[in-house]
Order: C-alpha cells, then structure tokens, then sequence
C-alpha cells in the first residue's frame, strides 16, 4: 500500500473527462459570482460593530475627577463655589479652582473643529481622540483694557463618587460669612465650556460642553439635573478608555429679590451600571476561513448539480442531441 | 430482487462515481488529503467545543417588580471592639424603623488571636432575670432614679441601664449600682475589653432605599430621631477597624461579583465613621436546567470620615456624627437578566456540515489545480527533451 493510496480526491485523466462548452461557461460565471460573494464576506468580516454590555461596577470606588471650565458674567471675587454631597461634606471649591478675570464674550476663542458631535459613535476615533493630550486651555490674561465684567472658572478637581450638588453662587447670597455682593453686579449669565467627569478628554463632547445661557434678571437659578453613567469604550485593538457619560436635564427659575439664591447648580447622580462598549467585528479570523470555505465549497458543489439537473432536462426535451450512451454504469 | 429495484433509482444518482480504473492517484493528493483531514479535524473540535460551551447573555430591563423583599447576607469581624457595644440597627426610607434587630443576627465573641470563645443568637441582652435564690422572691430593684419601665423594677443591670436611656442620662458608672455589681457587669466588661466581635447572620428587609448600620452603644427612639448611647466611649474612641468576609444581597449567581467580599479596613483608631453607598441593581439569572433565581448585585461607593475634628487652635469639637459601619442602599430602577446560553443543535450540525463539505470542496479544487499544472509541467519538459 503506497502513500498515494490515501488520495481522496479522484482524479480522471483528461482522455476520460468530457468537456462541455456550457460547463465552461458554467464554470466562468461560477468564478464571477463566487468572486462577488467572497469579497461580500470579507467586507462583512472588515465591518465593525458596536457591541453594548452592561457591567454592574466591581471595583469600591472612592474620589472621581470632576472638570469645570465655565464663565460667569460676573467679577471673581463676587462668586463662590461649593460641592456638597449625600455625605454630608461640604467643599469649598473657591480656591481649588482656577479664576480669571475675563470678558463675556459667546464666541469661543477655542477653536473646537475637532471635536465630535452629533455623529455615529465611532469608538476607534473616541480612543484615539482621547490619547490626543491636551490640557485645558489656560486663559491668558487680556491686556490694554482692565475692566473685566466675568470671571473664568476653570480646573478640576476630586470629590467622593456619590451624588452631589456643585454650586456657583453669589458670595453673600446662600452661604454665611461672604460679603454681601450687590445686587446689580449679580448676573448668572454663564457659558459652560467643559463639564466632565473622570478624566479630562477635551475632544470628548459631554452634553453640556459649548452650551450658554443668559440670565434675564439678578435673581436667576439654574439647575442642571445630571445622571451619569460610567462608560468603558474598547476598540478592536483592545485599547480601554474609560469615562463617564451623561445625560442632562435643565430648569431655570426667577425669584423675587431675596426670595431664593441665585447660582448655578449641578446636581449629579451616578447610575450603577457601567456601560461597556466593545467595538468588533461580527465574527472571528477563523471564523471567516470556515465560512470562506464553505461558501466556495457549497457553491461549486451546487452549481455543478444544476448544471446537470439543467442538462438532462435539455435533453429530456431534444434527445437527439443527447451524448450517445452505450452502456448504463 | 432487492438489486433490481435499487437499480430504478440509479438515475437519481447525485455522487456518481469514477471507475477505479480511471482514477489517478498521487501522493501530492494524499498530502492534500491529509492536509484538508488534519484541518477538518481541528475546525471540528473548535466547532464542538463552541457547542458545549455555554454562554452568559445579559439584557437590560426595567426592574417591574413589586413588594419585593430582600436579604441582606452578611459576615463582619470587628478586631477590636467586644460584642457587647455593638449594635445593629436597620432603617428604611419607607417608615419601617427596625431597632435592634434581631432577626437570625449572630454575634460571636472573638479572643484576640481570632479564634472563637463564645456564640450567641443576638437577643435583647440581659434580659433574663436575676437568679430568684440570690434575691428574695418579691424583689424589686431600684432604678437609681431613672424612669421606671411598666413593671416598676429594675430587676437586672440591663434594666437600670435602659431606664438610664429612657430617661437620657449616660450610663457611665455601673460600678455604683447594686444590680451590677451583683451581676457582675464591669468583670464582663473587663473580661470582654480585649475581646473583638463577629456579626453574621441575614437580614430580610423590603426593597427600598434604606441603611444599615452596626455602631456602639444601645440605640433607642427619642423624638423620632434615632440615637445612640455612646456617651461612655467618647473619651476613649473605638477601633472601627472591620473586616467584611461577605456581603450579598441575594443568592450567589455566576458573572456576579461582590465588590465588598473580603474587604479589610485597618488601622481606624479614634472615632471613624464609614459610610458605604452601596446601589442595588437587581438581577435575574436563567439558568439552563434549573428555575431561574431572582436576586442583586451593587457597586459602591466608600467613604469614611474621622470624627476626631481639631480646628486650627487644637480644640476637638464634638463629633458631629455617630461612629460606625453604615451600608446606605439605594434600588436601581434597571434589572439585569442573564440567560445561560448554548448553541442549537441543528445549528453545530450546519457548522458541521459547512466545514466537512466546504474544506473537502476547496481541498479537492486546490488538488485538481496541482495536479494539472504538474501534469502540464512534465509534458512541456518531455516536449523540450523531444525538440
């Protein structure tokens, strides 16, 4: 027994095979339409998809990052901010935060082409515009003219991952202890620029970035209601970045003088559910090789059957022309 | 006969065989076949495999459950505060203020070294009476000016300890009252001052938004605010170092994990608040062959606080605050559900069939290719050797 014996696949001396102008045809059109299908598949294969997992955090958090960078129609030394959380704690934030005297103005210096808004999520853009480094912008002061009307609140800063209220009010109004501001100073006319949690990814997009509001009297309150979901996006070459969506709701309100605190104010919330999103594609390289095989496997074998199924119904119908059979096998 | 009939189906015949006559075999066929086999043989084993192999599908729903309960399972050491300062208390938002629980809570004295000494079902302590034979039958003891309860007497040191409560004076010197010193409260106290203390056992509360806490000293409700009696360990302040062994809330099912198993926190002399938010998430798990069981899991948030507060001259104020180990629990509105998973059968016998069919296909193609371009080959050679 030679090794040769184990050939499975018969092969038939070309004196023994009789060749068809239709099954050559056949086998070209065969070609084409298997070409077609192949390319179909390893576009498939290329395609990428958003793959959505829910994760309930299994990690004991403790502090989370929070990024502010908002100007206020009004001086420096006229506002205060304050965190105060569940617990109890209460952080005077006035002097961990950058203040700079400004101008008001509602078109953004930042040029923020780069930034993502509104379109699909695409997560291998989202990691790499996340590794781009980039600080928060530092405002430089503005020479020649001196009378600046707003102040620039900038920074970050850390505050226990539990649900809080960030406040900027005016000194004077709502907490003991500040002098008295007046009253005509008070404008809580504000432009949001950053308003993010974790991290600071400046080409991140949160809902509240690039967002004003003007204030219509001295005594306005805004309050935004934020929940946030913390995020995990991974990209199909495994690279993590982790950071924290929300959503936002909104609500202003006009009281009478010395009827309530005007300010801004940021009440946030954190959901337990991480959201996990995984970019990859609908199936393995193995995967792929398996359906490949198949398919081309599957097709040859099918075609050929049709084309004999074909040929005996044509010549069902003209024996004539049917080859000559001399003897039944 | 049986010969004859089959031979009307001989038309039907989709594999028609080649004559072994006309076939050429080669060893390059072989080695393809081999190959293709050793090939076949591998993708079938991943393919099986892949069947087996079960797998975790989790959804998200809106949790739609009503008047649900939920058990709270838990196993805490504390190195070294003595069992009888403790106290478990369970609050929930809805009104339902549970003091002293003693609902199937164990407290286990614990030697220094860790080992046990001494297990007890948290009852109401010292509520048995004294020994009748020691004090006369119709004894009733005094309450050393404190509020009487109902019956009038205070029989037991734990008595006169409550009536002490009720009437909101601290109970710092036992060593002064009959009932104590008879009983010998402050050698408990001493024996015990050493000793640490493990609270374990399950808790069954309704599924709101609740805490539970487990500080010093006996809690009671004095207009409707809850406080504890922890005047007499003030001065000294209290190790809240804890270790939690285990912490759940409902049954163990896979792909869920207690962030809080295991979770050592030392060296917390003084007076230290921890506070823990804890945000219960509930959880369905469908199991493949068993009923599916309903129960949570959390995340959390920790947060302790030293209620030791020195302001800049050195003075230390008043805590403003109870030490302890508080578990804050807030429901989630969203459900998780797992389904375990496992491939359908006809869908392994396609897989099956695609890559037995499809690699002996390709196979095949690839050995006829071979085979004609050597045969080409030899018969071009064999064309020049003629010229």
């Amino acid at each position: 027994m030679q090794f040769k014996e184990f050939d499975a696949f018969p092969k038939v001396e070309s004196g023994f095979v009789k060749r068809t102008g239709s099954g050559g045809i056949l086998t070209l059109i065969i070609s084409a339409v298997l070409c077609i299908l192949v390319f179909g598949e390893i576009a498939d294969y290329m395609k990428l998809r958003n793959e959505y997992n829910f994760i309930v955090d299994p990690l004991i958090n403790h502090e989370l990052q929070i990024n502010v960078d908002i100007t206020v129609a009004m001086p420096c030394d006229a506002l205060t901010v304050d965190l105060r959380d569940i617990a109890n704690v209460q952080l005077s934030l006035s002097d961990k935060l950058h203040k700079i005297p400004t101008h008001f103005t509602l078109s953004s210096g930042v040029s923020r082409t780069d930034k993502m808004r509104d379109q699909p999520l695409n997560v291998k853009q989202l990691v790499r515009a996340a590794s781009r480094n980039a600080a928060l912008a530092q405002a430089s002061k503005q020479k020649g003219n001196e009378d600046f009307k707003a102040c620039r609140i900038f920074g970050s800063f850390e505050s226990n991952k539990l649900s809080s209220n960030l406040h900027i009010m005016a000194a004077g109004h709502g907490y003991f202890g500040t002098p008295h501001t007046d009253h005509n100073v008070m404008n809580m006319t504000h432009k949001i620029d950053e308003f993010s949690f974790g991290e600071l990814y400046p080409t991140i997009v949160n809902p509240l970035d690039d967002s004003f509001e003007i204030s219509e009297t001295a005594f306005e309150a805004f309050q935004y209601f934020i929940v946030v979901v913390p995020t995990i996006y991974v990209d199909r070459y495994k690279n993590r970045l982790m950071t924290n969506q929300y959503s936002v709701s909104e609500y202003r309100r006009a009281y009478d003088e010395h009827q309530g605190f005007p300010g801004l104010f940021f009440k946030y919330d954190f959901e337990p559910l991480t959201v996990m999103i995984t970019e990859e594609s609908s199936m393995s390289f193995g995967h792929l090789l398996v359906r490949l095989a198949g398919l081309v496997g599957g097709y040859y074998v099918t075609a050929g059957m049709a084309h004999k199924v074909l040929s005996a119904i044509y010549y069902w119908f003209r024996p004539e022309q049917a080859p000559l059979r001399k003897h039944n096998v | 006969m049986v010969k004859s009939s089959l031979s009307r189906f001989k038309s039907f015949d989709a594999y028609a065989k080649t004559l072994d006559d006309f076939r050429v075999k080669t060893s390059t066929g072989a080695a393809v076949t081999f190959l293709s086999a050793f090939i076949i043989l591998v993708l079938l084993i991943g393919e099986f495999l892949d069947y087996r192999s079960v797998r975790i599908e989790s959804s998200l729903i809106v949790d739609g459950g009503r008047k649900e309960k939920m058990s709270i399972d838990f196993d805490i050491t504390f190195p070294k505060i003595p069992c009888y300062i403790l106290t478990l208390d369970v609050m929930d938002v809805a009104g339902e203020h549970q003091s002293d629980i003693t609902h199937s809570v164990y407290k286990v004295q614990l030697a220094p070294d860790g080992t046990e000494i001494k297990r007890e079902r948290s009852q109401n302590l010292g509520n048995t009476g004294p020994d009748p034979k020691e004090v006369g039958e119709n004894y009733c003891g005094d309450c050393g000016g404190a509020a009487r309860p109902e019956s009038g007497c205070c029989n037991t040191c734990e008595d006169v300890r409550q009536a002490y409560v009720r009437s909101g004076w601290s109970f710092n010197h036992p060593e002064g009252i009959e009932q104590c010193v008879r009983e010998g409260y402050m050698e408990k106290m001493k024996e015990q001052a050493n000793q640490g203390c493990r609270v374990h056992g399950m808790l069954t509360v309704n599924k709101v938004t609740g805490n539970f806490h487990i500080a010093p000293g006996r809690s009671f409700q004095n207009a409707n605010m809850h406080v504890h009696d922890i005047q007499q360990y003030l001065e000294h302040g209290l190790d809240f170092s804890h270790h939690i062994r285990r912490l759940t809330f409902g049954q163990h099912v896979p792909n869920v994990q207690n962030p809080l198993d295991d979770q050592h926190v030392d060296g917390a002399e003084g007076l230290y608040m921890f506070q823990y938010y804890i945000k219960v998430v509930g959880t369905t798990h469908h199991y493949m062959n068993k009923p599916p069981v309903r129960t949570n899991q959390y995340s959390v948030t920790q947060f302790n606080r030293n209620l030791h507060y020195k302001d800049e001259h050195g003075r230390v104020h008043q805590p403003n605050g109870l030490p302890g180990v508080f578990f804050n629990f807030d429901i989630s509105p969203m459900m998780v559900v797992q389904v375990e998973e496992r491939k359908s059968f006809t869908s392994f016998l396609t897989g099956v069939c695609a890559i037995v069919g499809g690699i002996f296909t390709v196979a095949s193609i690839i050995d006829g290719a071979i085979w004609r371009a050597e045969r080409t080959l030899k018969r071009k050679m064999e064309l020049g050797k003629a010229l």
